[in-house]
């Protein structure tokens, strides 16, 4: 069974996925067009002004795909690169938030504690998973 | 935007759990020393987390 939380994580590698073979597939097709002009069509010389035509148009098309490509790529690296930072942020506020927590909590039954008094204070765990039931 | 979200509360969450399982072990820990009429000098988990935090970043400067 997938967890709902799991729901990000394989979206985000589905895409990743596509765009790997997207890229991949770009760059075969531009392989192949090159392939076509040089050994199937044996290009003769006085026709290298219409092949470099006929390349420049396959290559603009080529220069979108393989742009796109390398925009992806780029993406995928910044986006890596800026989901460790979110992680390591959410995780510190997150301990930071926690700890706090824990210490007054401590604290209080401590004192509680000193003065006899009786503390049945729920720990922050405890009070987390009450109020989330 | 949402999923980014989803994935803060995720590793929120997750955070949560691991440092709320280091208190409670500290705690059962320090209750046990007690007991046993034992010293107990462990730092908590929220000096360690803050000794190892001090430690990073003296690493990375």
């Amino acid at each position: 069974m997938i967890s709902l939380d799991a729901l990000p994580e394989i979206s985000a590698d589905l895409y990743r996925s596509f765009l790997v073979t997207y890229g991949i597939s770009a760059f075969g097709r531009m392989m192949v067009e090159a392939y076509k002009q040089i050994v199937i069509l044996q290009t003769a010389w006085y026709d290298v002004p219409t092949a470099a035509f006929t390349v420049l148009e396959h290559g603009f098309a080529q220069h979108m795909l393989l742009s796109f490509a390398a925009a992806e790529v780029l993406n995928m690296v910044l986006g890596a690169l800026y989901k460790i930072r979110v992680r390591q942020e959410a995780r510190a506020k997150a301990l930071e938030e926690n700890n706090k927590a824990w210490e007054e909590w401590l604290r209080r039954k401590s004192e509680a504690e000193a003065k006899g008094e009786p503390f049945n204070e729920p720990s922050p765990s405890e009070q987390q998973a009450t109020a989330a039931s | 935007m949402v999923l980014g979200a989803l994935y803060k509360q995720r590793i929120r969450r997750e955070a949560i759990a691991e440092c709320d399982r280091e208190w409670r072990e500290w705690l059962r820990r320090k209750a046990e020393a007690q007991r046993n009429g034992e010293p107990f000098d462990e730092p908590s988990p929220a000096d360690r987390q803050e000794e190892s935090r001090r430690r990073f970043l003296i690493w990375r400067r």
